[in-house]
């Protein structure tokens, strides 16, 4: 709510803040001069939760633990993995058994040695229930992870994984010397979340909860020392002072920007720079496609003609979102099938269909089939006011093709416990941040929850199968067909309604150097902080 | 006196037991229910990890076996440890409270250093433009919703005329600088200050009424002292006397306001994190904070009655 009072009260007012850019962009070498030569400063909207990852559940926590702390693998360029903390890996040709050789010499942040002692703590952390790491079941498939000696681990699967490197690999690594002195059980309470010891690119140097904190590069990390000596990240709540900061100079960078405080900044500061590309964020519209009428897909392809997703990008987003009908989003463009089944505005098509189910208009308007109204709520959560703007449109979109939709706003964690365990029928949500294309857990019919995350009780055997043997294609050319067909079967089958893509945004001043060639999107934008330069 | 604090402080004690039992109970039956924290957590978490992390907080235990638990980690000294990110309740209560006390307190000041002038001139003016007048701004005041009137002056004072500043407590760079700090709690100060003036404002005009019509303020005229010495010696010194009660009956009020203010204004107090709290489930700060809340409310009436005692010393509480 907070957010998108104020995104409205910023809409309304861009006009007259116009006049007032003179009398900021005056007071900007000022506010530059203050900002201190060393420090990249960044606004960012949130304060983390804690840095320990094993309980890291908030986007900041996320990308400030990724600072301070390596996988064995780390990310790339273009969603590639690059040895971090392992030096190489090999396999055997079935993939099921993993060698792993660990990069000699380097050293935690408090100047304690690293090896496998810390690889087989973390793996070992990571999946014992008593320790309660969220994501424990991502990584079922690693079977047994043994030290061969100081600086070799070896990792046995129970099925080879494309995700391995990816994914298993990826997962920070965790100093033994530290963390294996306190139980499992009592390790979610453990003070290392806030006084975090890394191998990473940078270590914390101080932190004033939801005001402040501050990264110090580690002169002793493996990589050599990241090029830009500090970075501060300042938690400002708000959107508007976030502008503000970055429109007057007291700020250098200003990521993951709301697209409202996108076209503001570009209308006021065009002395920025950008960086504005598809996200790896999709919105749709979750479907319980086990309820009647639902369940039909002639219902839900009629809802698909009868939306009209460009009047949402261009009405509400200014063209800031695609219009997606794939399942993979437009930024992962290796991945992304364009030879989809395309569902443009076509409400005639879309009361064609429901007339053909059987669904005709009642004397309300609203189409009946026996005596079942075709009428469904949509859940959305509240927070967002285009989104709560977007959902009007689809309900009055819906009236004009016969159904009948009510919306109902839910705080978010009433939302997500009703949507997780599938007490809905239509929900405003989305899934993304995420480089490979795997589907696995949202799709796979042995994923319904409360298993796995398939929200929407959707079940295809060929798409079980494409998700199945999409794991285990380590060659790109057999995997990259294998999800095109999955691409086609659920964008013919629906089994939510495809929205759109929304856009990564990032404004930074111009002494700060980003290759924007090798930028990424979403929290991938900073895979390669250590590269950043400050010119003074 | 000292005999009657104690016997209040203790009576305090089953009135924070029943609020905690109330607050714990209506939370735990709210939408969502024990459980929703995870909701964005336990994507990809398998039932068995699930299961775990959910008896790891102790949230798969009926509600008042969770409250049980609570009050005895209570009684050991201890808020216990947000869900959200495991810090402890009381760590994380204590690095908001300042700003929430500088709220109340700036408020508290700005509320009084005009609503006691405007109500002892309304009352002296009574019946003529200025007493109207006064009463109809306190009036309107009073039916404004605190959070409204926060989102006007937002968008007047911050937004278009760009005076102060939308939100926050400090500019960037600016952490310390006493200027910049009040600049910024100017509008959330004002908005708190206004819904609270209507009542302080005619408190105190209908004290100042009663205190005018004493005999003793017409036995001061009749000395031929001046009116202004009438006003402000005799009849203002015995009109305060029960408008100090309201500082009991104003401080619930007070908090509950600064809850929404802190809220509208992105400040980060007390206030902000509680609401954070409640929409993020994490039922240790919500405990926490509601706890605190109900202690400030009560010390604020103990505060009251003892004022109450001092600045009259007919009353005796013994």
């Amino acid at each position: 709510m907070r957010e998108s009072l104020h995104t409205r009260i910023h809409q309304i007012s861009t006009s007259l803040l116009s006049g007032a850019v003179c009398v900021a962009l005056a007071a900007c070498s000022t506010a530059a001069a203050g900002r201190p030569a060393d420090t990249l400063v960044v606004v960012y909207g949130a304060d983390a939760n804690t840095l320990n990852p094993l309980y890291a559940n908030n986007e900041p926590s996320f990308l400030f633990y990724g600072l301070i702390f390596d996988g064995l693998s780390n990310n790339g360029p273009n969603y590639s993995y690059v040895p971090a903390l392992a030096r190489s890996w090999t396999s055997t040709s079935d993939h099921l058994h993993w060698e792993v050789e660990l990069r000699r010499g380097v050293t935690w942040s408090d100047g304690a040695p690293f090896d496998s002692r810390d690889v087989i703590f973390t793996w070992k952390t990571m999946q014992d229930p008593k320790v309660g790491y969220p994501y424990a079941g991502q990584f079922t498939y690693v079977k047994s992870v043994a030290a061969q000696g100081r600086y070799r681990v070896r990792f046995d699967l129970s099925s080879p994984n494309v995700l391995f490197v990816g994914q298993s690999l990826a997962a920070p690594i965790l100093p033994e010397h530290i963390l294996g002195k306190i139980p499992p059980a009592q390790q979610r309470l453990s003070a290392f979340g806030q006084h975090p010891i890394g191998t990473g690119a940078y270590a914390l140097e101080s932190w004033q909860h939801d005001d402040t904190v501050v990264f110090a590069r580690n002169p002793h990390w493996w990589h050599g020392p990241a090029k830009i000596p500090k970075i501060e990240f300042r938690i400002v709540l708000d959107n508007d002072a976030r502008v503000d900061a970055m429109v007057d100079g007291s700020a250098d960078l200003y990521a993951s920007m709301a697209p409202a405080d996108y076209r503001t900044l570009r209308s006021l500061a065009p002395h920025l720079m950008f960086y504005h590309v598809p996200d790896l964020y999709s919105r749709f519209i979750e479907v319980n496609d086990t309820l009647p009428g639902l369940d039909d897909v002639r219902v839900r392809r009629a809802m698909m003609y009868g939306w009209d997703r460009t009047a949402v990008a261009d009405g509400l987003y200014h063209g800031d979102v695609l219009v997606n009908d794939a399942i993979t989003a437009w930024a992962l463009t290796a991945w992304h099938a364009r030879d989809t089944t395309h569902y443009p505005y076509e409400p005639a098509r879309a009361r064609a269909l429901l007339d053909a189910a059987g669904w005709h208009a009642g004397p309300d308007g609203v189409r009946r089939r026996g005596n079942m109204r075709l009428e469904f709520t949509l859940k959305n959560s509240t927070g967002d006011a285009v989104l709560a703007d977007v959902c009007a449109a689809f309900q009055s979109d819906m009236r004009a093709i016969g159904i009948a939709i009510t919306i109902q706003q839910l705080d978010y964690a009433t939302f997500i416990n009703q949507t997780s365990s599938m007490q809905y029928q239509l929900a405003m949500t989305g899934w993304g941040g995420v480089s490979d294309p795997d589907q696995f857990t949202f799709l796979d019919s042995s994923q319904t929850v409360p298993v796995g995350n398939n929200e929407t009780g959707y079940r295809d055997k060929a798409v079980d199968r494409d998700l199945r043997e999409g794991l285990k294609a380590f060659d790109y050319g057999r995997r990259r067909a294998i999800y095109d067909d999955l691409q086609r079967r659920v964008s013919s089958a629906l089994p939510v309604l495809w929205g759109y893509d929304e856009k990564f945004s990032a404004a930074y001043s111009s002494r700060l150097h980003i290759d924007a060639r090798e930028s990424l999107p979403d929290l991938l934008f900073w895979w390669n902080v250590y590269d950043w330069t400050l010119s003074s | 006196m000292t005999a009657y604090v104690i016997r209040r402080l203790l009576g305090a004690i089953p009135l924070l037991l029943l609020v905690s039992l109330i607050s714990y109970a209506l939370m735990a039956l709210s939408p969502g229910g024990p459980g929703a924290i995870l909701g964005a957590q336990a994507r990809g978490m398998t039932p068995a990890v699930r299961a775990a992390f959910v008896a790891q907080l102790g949230l798969d235990k009926p509600w008042y076996v969770q409250y049980f638990f609570w009050l005895v980690a209570l009684l050991h000294g201890s808020l216990g440890y947000s869900f959200v990110d495991n810090r402890p309740v009381l760590e994380k209560i204590l690095e908001r409270l300042p700003i929430t006390l500088e709220l109340l307190v700036l408020s508290l000041i700005v509320t009084l250093a005009v609503a006691i002038p405007v109500g002892v001139q309304a009352a002296t003016q009574r019946g003529r433009w200025f007493d109207y007048l006064s009463s109809a701004l306190a009036f309107t005041a009073y039916a404004t919703p605190v959070f409204w009137l926060g989102i006007v002056l937002v968008d007047i004072f911050a937004i278009h005329l760009r005076w102060f500043p939308t939100s926050g407590i400090a500019a960037l760079g600016q952490q310390g600088n006493v200027a910049d700090r009040l600049r910024h709690l100017v509008l959330p100060v004002v908005t708190l200050s206004v819904v609270s003036f209507a009542s302080w404002m005619r408190y105190q005009r209908g004290s100042m009424i009663e205190a005018l019509a004493a005999p003793f303020v017409r036995t001061a005229r009749a000395k031929g002292l001046p009116e202004r010495l009438v006003v402000y010696r005799h009849a203002l010194r015995n009109a305060l006397i029960p408008t100090v009660t309201l500082l009991g009956l104003t401080l619930p009020g007070l908090v509950g306001g600064a809850y929404f203010i802190e809220y509208v204004f992105s400040l980060p107090g007390m206030g902000l994190l509680g609401i954070d709290s409640v929409f993020s489930r994490d039922y240790p700060t919500v405990m926490g904070i509601t706890l605190l809340s109900a202690i400030l409310v009560i010390l604020g009436n103990l505060l009251a009655d003892v004022l109450y005692a001092f600045v009259d010393p007919r009353i005796r509480y013994d």
